[in-house]
């Protein structure tokens, strides 16, 4: 689940379908997976990404660690062509701001002052300096505070730092963060500043419906607790019936209903002072600010919008054929980089060296989706595409070795009968089978964790081992 | 007809037409009308879409 085309329809419809103004904001992460770039494919999809944000008019995207992998100067030139980057705390020498550190926009007839805060703790390319956030928003807000109505912070901080901001700045009304940890974050209020994020990867599309009131906080939400009081209360209550209709009053059970009857005094009283603050709440829903949130799982069945799925068309197109042309016009460099001369990685040998043996389970093979994953891609023009290939191929990314660039490591040289997910790849390389067969064996039967390898939620959402596996078993010798 | 008394004659016209003070709902901002869609998101990690 997730992509850009199916946040790019939700978007769309929503704003129509509402005619509210709408706000767009991202807290940072956006654009690298890890906090180096290790292929200049990454940078193409970088740029596709800023690209479709930029069309889909985002109004402000913190600039997050991970954000820096390519260096301050591949922001600065997005940012040159009005990319709404802002970082407070990412300074050059003189301690100034590289970037915006905050923007005031007026939408909703509110002024919004968006105040974005990079992680300082997080590693990042060297000659950068992310500095202490507090010092960056406590100068924001000085200027913010008196014109804005309603103040936001996208935080790429840490849970420990979101939690000592919220504690120390009740002028944050809002604040978005980066947590990798924790997916979807159900919205709440933290002193005065509402807190919310979403899952990673684009999963998901974090959507808040906003009545603000200047100078009024966000109303609390006492339902949550009034619910889990009451859950307590009737898992007590059966507690305590079973102990009174117990038929073996021992020293034991007695001690243990007293222990329950006291904890339901005290809940009771606990639900007694929260019905005085629900009925209060009720009095002040005209004098608080509140909000309806909803996440967006951005599901393979929902529509995409067609012109961003063109556009993400295009930039796949512009990665495959830049691999595609990086290894035929450089054959030999690429072909000195590889780890052996011969076509195959170390120990692999391909599905026609185990037909030679084992014939009736390959030709059961080849009918499989396996034998054909290598050709989905191709149909595609996605067989040159790293992220892609690892699980199109046999082996490939799954044991590429530590410091071997992905694009040698897969595509050159690699040889055809590899090119789909053979027997090797859930029974393990053969070539040492293959030598020896009376001695070395490979593994027969093949568990969950490889396929999983592959088939994880992310690429095969809703797999189930036990269903699928007996679709892909060959049969026995 | 004096030109210059059938000209104010006409200005009064003109004038009489038009409201004088602004409506109170022009002279009032609509405090409440705040209501604002925010779309949000995070840790995108470089990702287009999923692989096919």
């Amino acid at each position: 689940m997730g992509g850009l085309p199916k946040k790019a329809y939700q978007i769309k419809t929503i704003t129509a379908d509402q005619k509210k103004p709408a706000l767009i904001l991202d807290s940072g992460n956006l654009l690298f997976k890890q906090t180096t770039v290790s292929e200049p494919q990454e940078l193409i999809k970088a740029s596709g990404i800023m690209d479709i944000y930029q069309h889909l008019s985002y109004d402000a995207v913190a600039v997050g660690s991970q954000d820096l992998a390519a260096g301050l100067g591949f922001l600065q030139d997005a940012e040159k062509k009005g990319f709404p980057w802002l970082s407070a705390n990412i300074l050059d020498t003189a301690k100034k701001p590289l970037f915006k550190p905050s923007i005031v926009i007026k939408r909703a007839e509110l002024a919004i002052g968006i105040i974005a805060l990079t992680n300082p703790a997080a590693p990042v390319p060297p000659g950068i300096t992310v500095a202490g956030w507090q010092n960056a928003l406590s100068g924001q807000l000085a200027v913010l505070e008196k014109t804005c109505d309603l103040i936001v912070v996208l935080s790429n901080l840490s849970d420990q730092d979101n939690a000592d901001l919220m504690r120390d700045y009740p002028q944050v009304h809002l604040l978005l963060s980066t947590s990798r940890d924790q997916g979807n974050i159900q919205p709440r209020v933290v002193n005065n500043t509402l807190i919310t994020q979403t899952y990673s990867q684009g999963k998901y599309l974090g959507m808040l419906d906003i009545d603000w009131h200047p100078r009024r906080p966000w109303a609390k939400d006492f339902a949550q607790e009034n619910l889990l009081l009451h859950d307590r209360l009737s898992v007590l209550d059966r507690q305590i019936l079973r102990a009174e209709r117990s038929n073996t009053p021992s020293g034991t059970v007695a001690a243990k209903l007293q222990e329950f009857r006291l904890e339901r005094q005290t809940l009771l009283e606990k639900i007694e002072v929260l019905k005085q603050q629900i009925a209060l709440s009720e009095n002040k829903k005209e004098t608080s600010s509140s909000f309806q949130h909803s996440f967006i799982a951005l599901k393979r069945e929902l529509p995409d919008d067609p012109e961003i799925a063109d556009r993400v068309r295009k930039i796949k197109d512009r990665i495959n054929n830049h691999n595609q042309e990086s290894v035929t016009t450089n054959p030999q460099q690429n072909q000195k980089n590889l780890p052996e001369k011969d076509s195959k990685p170390k120990g692999y040998s391909g599905f026609i060296r185990c037909g030679e043996c084992h014939a009736p389970q390959t030709e059961f093979w080849k009918a499989t989706g396996h034998a054909q994953a290598y050709q989905t891609l191709v149909q595609q023009r996605q067989n040159f595409n790293l992220d892609c290939l690892p699980c199109h191929v046999t082996h490939a990314g799954k044991s590429a070795k530590a410091g071997m660039p992905k694009i040698k490591e897969n595509l050159v040289g690699l040889d055809p009968v590899l090119q789909r997910v053979g027997c090797e790849s859930c029974h393990g390389p053969g070539f040492g089978h293959v030598a020896d067969p009376g001695h070395v064996r490979t593994q027969t039967k093949v568990e969950e964790k490889v396929c999983l390898t592959c088939h994880t939620e992310d690429h095969s959402s809703g797999f189930d081992y036990k269903t699928q596996n007996p679709k892909v078993s060959c049969p026995a010798s | 007809m004096n030109k210059k008394i059938i000209f104010l004659r006409i200005m009064l016209l003109v004038l009489l037409g038009q409201p004088i003070m602004p409506s109170l709902a022009q002279a009032v901002p609509n405090m409440a009308d705040h209501r604002l869609l925010l779309f949000f998101s995070n840790n995108v990690l470089g990702e287009l879409e999923p692989c096919g």
